[in-house]
């Protein structure tokens, strides 16, 4: 069994009977693709909501709507259904409730509303979600069990979902 | 479009001198309050690919304490400034009395935050003020707000911040030293885009 880490506005594919890990997401989210048939996981760690328009997009995984979809193609192309495919979404803190409120502030949720957004629009179910909050979260997938292990270190906790 | 990946050398000296002068001012500031001597190791501006900004903090899940304020008016940003969690409780311990401080290891008293966000107040208060003098732009900075948290979640706020202009975040970095209690802190300024170019136009360097 390998254990693979996603790094900042990365993806990584991942197949049984191995694992994906991303750390410290804050108010970056982390989306689990997974195909239950050829049990392949795909993890994408998504900085920002949207690509800017008219300009080059040199790493998609930035970026919720441009990484999902690009996440989606990988791993069809290595040999994912996408009719069999299940997401599961986790992150988008909003870590400072400072009274200097602005954009950069509310990111967290940004970046949940968008991967829900994309990911309905691929017609891909959210089987479950650990969003939002005020705390930052490590997370680690098994392509085996496809479960969802979270942890967090602010109050110290872990579950699955 | 300010270019942050393409910055130039004359702007990056610019901005060391601009940390050197806003941390020596904060530095002094500290060490008049706990009465005992902080130091500063070198202040840098850096140029750093996000993937490797945890590494600055320990790795993404060293258990960290940030303070962070938003400035305003002509300069616009943050400055954050991050403990590691042990240091951020020896620290606050260290201008409150034992009494009132919690046993090593528990949760942080109420009283041990508010003389933490203190800290921060009076560090990055002298830090702007002498910023502000040196450049003639006004800054306003808003009470701190503490969170203890893993620092790959705190130092989000840096890469969302840049996320969208590249694949690096430029700052402003001072480490701190309380060499009597081995305290490290890290000091960052983190001006958004638009006030980068305004302070480069404003010292006639762009």
């Amino acid at each position: 069994m390998k254990i693979f880490t996603v790094g900042i506005a990365e993806m990584k594919i991942a197949k049984l009977p191995d694992k994906l890990v991303t750390l410290g997401l804050g108010s970056c989210v982390g989306v689990v693709l997974y195909d239950s048939i050829s049990r392949m996981g795909g993890m994408i760690h998504i900085m920002l909501p949207s690509a800017p328009k008219n300009a080059p997009v040199p790493n998609k995984s930035k970026f919720a709507d441009t990484g999902i979809v690009e996440l989606i193609r990988l791993m069809t192309l290595s040999g994912a259904v996408r009719s069999k495919m299940f997401a599961k979404v986790t992150g988008g803190a909003h870590m400072f409730n400072t009274s200097y409120n602005t954009n950069i502030m509310n990111v967290g949720k940004c970046n949940v509303d968008m991967c829900m957004k994309v990911l309905e629009e691929n017609a891909i179910v959210v089987k479950s979600e650990d969003t939002g909050g005020n705390c930052g979260r490590s997370i680690e997938f098994c392509c085996e069990t496809s479960m969802l292990q979270i942890r967090t270190v602010s109050p110290r906790s872990v579950r699955l979902i | 479009m300010f270019d942050i990946c393409n910055i130039k050398k004359n702007e990056l000296d610019f901005f060391q001198e601009l940390e050197n002068i806003g941390a020596s001012h904060a530095a002094t500031a500290l060490s008049v309050m706990l009465g005992r001597t902080i130091s500063l190791r070198v202040p840098c501006v850096q140029f750093c690919e996000y993937k490797k900004i945890c590494d600055i903090l320990k790795g993404p899940e060293n258990l960290v304490a940030g303070l962070l304020v938003g400035i305003s008016d002509d300069l616009n940003g943050f400055i954050l400034l991050v403990l590691d969690n042990d240091d951020a409780y020896n620290l606050s311990g260290s201008v409150i009395s034992d009494i009132e401080a919690g046993a090593p290891g528990s949760d942080f008293s109420e009283l041990q935050t508010s003389a933490l966000k203190e800290i921060a107040n009076i560090l990055i208060g002298s830090y702007i003020t002498a910023i502000s003098s040196l450049t003639g732009l006004k800054m306003n900075a808003s009470v701190p707000e503490l969170v203890i948290d893993m620092a790959g979640a705190i130092m989000n706020l840096l890469t969302s911040a840049y996320g969208e202009y590249g694949d690096a975040v430029l700052f402003l970095e001072t480490e701190f030293v309380d060499e009597a209690q081995s305290i490290f802190g890290h000091f960052f300024l983190i001006p958004d885009v638009n006030s980068y170019k305004i302070l480069i136009e404003k010292m006639g360097i762009g």
